[in-house]
């Protein structure tokens, strides 16, 4: 199945530290799976080693999501539908309205892999001054890919994740903004999928989950399964987002609608995610979801202390209370 | 709106109901004077089996792991055939 080619440009913007493998794998992943030249010889070859499980749907009933918008609003239905939606395996019949136009949510999918062709981006990398010389690598990278792909917007020293997209937005040429984590487990496979979800229903941001069938996680383990699925149904209950994973950071956005999202947020680290998708969410934004999977770091996984259970707490209050 | 005025309205609405209930003693007295203690207590039970329900339908992907390591070689190769230094981190 093809989509459409469509004159919009895709600007990836990926913050580094200390990438200096990854990110070369990173480059080549994405353009593997972006950069599939139309009517080439190569382009057979490509396809041959490209799978993708995608969520090829018919375009879903904007009827139904206006109207889960007002009622939303009115507070009638949501706790009941988020409640059950994220964590019941089957939505009571009342509910089938609203929870058959998530896609993401059907239990049968075509197994049909989804190529994009003659897609314009740009990788714009945003290197906190790592000691590592991942900024050197970047530059051999844009000598094999083109400097027109590839932007290196350094920064001197680590000044946050939020700056850092703002930083990457300001250089952003493209009319849409995709964010990536550069430690492989955000998969660049993902992204023709996430193009195509937009087009399909022209979403203003689509957001990867990795919480429900098609996604999955590797590389946690039970206590961290726990943690995350407590938050997920604490966050569920006490916000009402509309979207299955509040703390996930592989989105896209339409630029307009991430400049103007993200000039209101304050949160630092994962809040600053969370704090992204719930003020879209209330701002009325059209969102999407598609399933990703993420592979957790390889070396040492990443431990989930005290202190942070604190701030996740610390952050859904004010969000609670400031959206 | 915000989102705290709505929980409130929504607690507000239940005490209205709840108070109505005392006042016009339809359900014995005794028996709604519990009613919140029970409505609280489902609501937590409620949560902690989502939770376990979600823990055990977590969803995993192993054999992600290893096309992800699939990928790695593919791409040390053809970087190092371009000139681009992939040594390990």
């Amino acid at each position: 199945m093809e989509a459409k080619e469509e004159k919009n440009k895709y600007s990836i913007i990926v913050p580094t530290y200390n990438e200096r493998l990854n990110i070369a794998l990173i480059v080549y992943l994405i353009f593997k799976h972006l950069h599939i030249v139309a009517n080439s010889a190569s382009a057979t070859a490509q396809l041959a080693s490209i799978t993708l499980h995608t969520q090829c749907t018919p375009r879903s009933a904007c009827l139904f999501r206006k109207w889960k918008h007002k009622l939303l609003c009115l507070g009638i239905l949501v706790f009941p539908t988020s409640f059950l939606r994220s964590t019941f395996p089957v939505s009571p019949v009342v509910f089938c309205f609203f929870y058959a136009k998530r896609s993401s949510d059907l239990p049968f999918r075509a197994h049909v892999p989804c190529v994009l062709r003659n897609v314009n981006f740009e990788i714009i990398v945003v290197d906190d001054g790592s000691p590592d010389g991942t900024q050197e690598i970047v530059k051999q990278l844009q000598k094999v890919y083109g400097e027109d792909r590839i932007l290196l917007r350094p920064r001197p020293k680590k000044l946050g994740l939020g700056t850092a997209y703002m930083h990457g937005l300001k250089h952003a040429n493209g009319n849409f903004v995709v964010i990536m984590d550069a430690d492989l487990s955000h998969h660049p496979k993902y992204l023709p999928s996430f193009i195509k979800k937009q087009l399909e229903t022209g979403a203003s941001i689509v957001t990867g989950t990795r919480y429900v069938k098609g996604g999955g996680v590797h590389g946690w383990n039970l206590m961290r399964k726990l943690t995350s699925r407590g938050a997920n149904v604490l966050a569920q209950t006490l916000l009402w987002p509309g979207v299955s994973d509040l703390t996930g950071s592989f989105r896209l956005y339409k630029k307009s609608v991430l400049e103007d999202v993200i000039s209101s947020c304050v949160s630092k680290g994962y809040v600053f995610q969370m704090e992204m998708i719930v003020r879209a969410s209330r701002q009325g934004y059209h969102i999407e979801e598609v399933p990703i999977t993420f592979v957790d770091r390889v070396y040492g996984s990443s431990k989930l202390g005290g202190s942070e259970i604190v701030e996740y707490l610390k952050g859904l209050l004010y969000l609670l209370v400031t959206t | 709106m915000k989102h705290i005025i709505k929980i409130m309205a929504l607690l507000v609405a239940l005490s209205a109901f709840w108070i109505s209930l005392l006042q016009t003693s339809v359900l014995p007295e005794s028996y709604t004077w519990l009613l919140p203690l029970y409505f609280i207590v489902s609501l937590g039970s409620y949560g902690l089996l989502m939770v376990g329900v979600g823990l055990m339908r977590f969803p995993t992907c192993p054999q992600e792991a290893i096309l992800l390591q699939e990928d790695i070689v593919e791409a040390k190769g053809f970087l190092k055939g371009k000139g681009v230094d992939v040594g390990s981190d």
